[in-house]
């Protein structure tokens, strides 16, 4: 194979979808027109080209069900990811809503006992105050009311938190 | 090119696409309608297998449906960017088809006797074009198969081409040129008989 015909069948698949510059076009056009093994390369592959142009779109072509199934398939896929698409936001902001109500009322017990504690009487002296003043018999009495009284105010206390704590519709503590 | 029968006007896709991206459920059926047979075509051109094409026109238009609202009309075509999802779903089942098809030709090769003595001509009449150039296509490596599909089947530019396999133009242009000589070599022992019938229909 001459130069000529090497230059010629390296660009003929340009040649062929017009591809070529036109100074390269009109060369190979020449070749092909004095060069016979060329011209009928060429037209092997000119045949080849159209036969890929008309065969290949109708390839592998789909049966009008095939598509109707696949069809089916998407939508039934889409739906089903459209639940954790639009999901998450609304059920983590609930679960979110949820821990801060649970907290709250797990605290309930706690800040409603204080407080109540708190808002009684004043309780009777301490003992240890109670110690420097008084002599150790007269020590008994106090004492004892005070541990009486301040088990009260928190028995009270607890007792009106549960009535706070019964109406939760939550699942029941460990 | 000649037959492409799915070729839709790309103001009226832009504007199906901006329906269903604003929650039209019709519009979303209307881009299937138009766009799921040159899918499927690309795939099964591809997988050679009517199941594995099936699975991944659904999961192309799942993924596309699903990341809509991030389609770009001003970077591809709708065609294209389908096209380029598709691609990259078949590459993932090139490799267990690969698998596949060597675990039955072994099991072939284990359980059926010597093939008949045909002359390759005999057994070349009798089937049809289509057939002939599915196995001249399954001969190319994937990447020659996607080139000359994308060009010949679906007639995309070579900038196209590039953009679906993800390579640059100019190899696209040689990935295209290597598979139109592997085909004509494929093909022409076959029959230059073939090549001429086909050009009678
Ligand atoms: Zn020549």
């Amino acid at each position: 194979m001459n130069w000529d015909c090497h230059y010629t069948r390296t660009r003929l698949h340009g040649y062929l979808n017009r591809e070529l510059p036109v100074q390269e076009r009109r060369l190979v056009g020449q070749h092909l027109d004095n060069c016979p093994q060329c011209q009928a390369f060429y037209q092997r592959q000119r045949l080849l080209s159209r036969d890929l142009e008309r065969e290949l779109p109708r390839f592998g072509m789909p049966q009008p069900y095939q598509l109707q199934q696949v069809w089916a398939n998407v939508q039934a896929q889409l739906a089903l990811g459209a639940l954790p698409n639009s999901a998450p936001m609304p059920s983590r902001w609930w679960y979110s809503v949820a821990v801060v109500v649970l907290m709250l009322f797990l605290a309930l017990p706690v800040v409603s006992g204080r407080s109540r504690a708190h808002m009684l009487p004043p309780l009777p002296p301490s003992p240890m105050l109670q110690y420097k003043t008084a002599t150790p018999t007269a020590l008994k009495p106090p004492v004892q009311v005070a541990l009486f009284s301040q088990t009260a105010a928190v028995q009270r206390a607890v007792t009106s938190a549960k009535l706070y704590n019964t109406p939760v519709p939550l699942p029941s503590q460990p | 090119m000649t037959l492409f029968p799915e070729v839709p006007d790309d103001n009226a896709t832009a504007q199906l696409i901006a329906q269903a991206v604003a929650g039209e459920q019709q519009a979303y059926a209307e881009l299937y309608e138009q766009f799921a047979s040159g899918v499927y075509r690309l795939c099964y051109s591809l997988l050679l297998n009517t199941h594995d094409a099936e699975d991944v026109v659904q999961e192309t238009f799942v993924y596309a449906f699903r990341n809509l609202a991030r389609y770009d009309a001003n970077k591809s075509a709708f065609k294209t960017w389908l096209y380029t999802i598709a691609v990259s779903r078949c590459r993932n089942l090139y490799r267990r088809q690969r698998m596949l098809t060597l675990d039955i030709s072994q099991l072939l090769h284990a359980n059926l006797a010597a093939p008949k003595q045909e002359t390759p001509e005999a057994v070349f009449t009798q089937r049809s074009v289509q057939e002939a150039l599915r196995d001249a296509l399954a001969k190319l490596s994937p990447t020659l198969r996607e080139a000359v599909v994308l060009r010949y089947g679906h007639g995309l530019a070579y900038r196209e081409i590039a953009e679906v396999m993800n390579c640059p133009q100019k190899t696209a242009e040689s990935r295209v040129r290597l598979a139109h000589k592997q085909l004509h070599h494929l093909l022409l022992p076959l029959g230059q008989g073939l090549l001429e019938e086909l050009l009678q229909f």
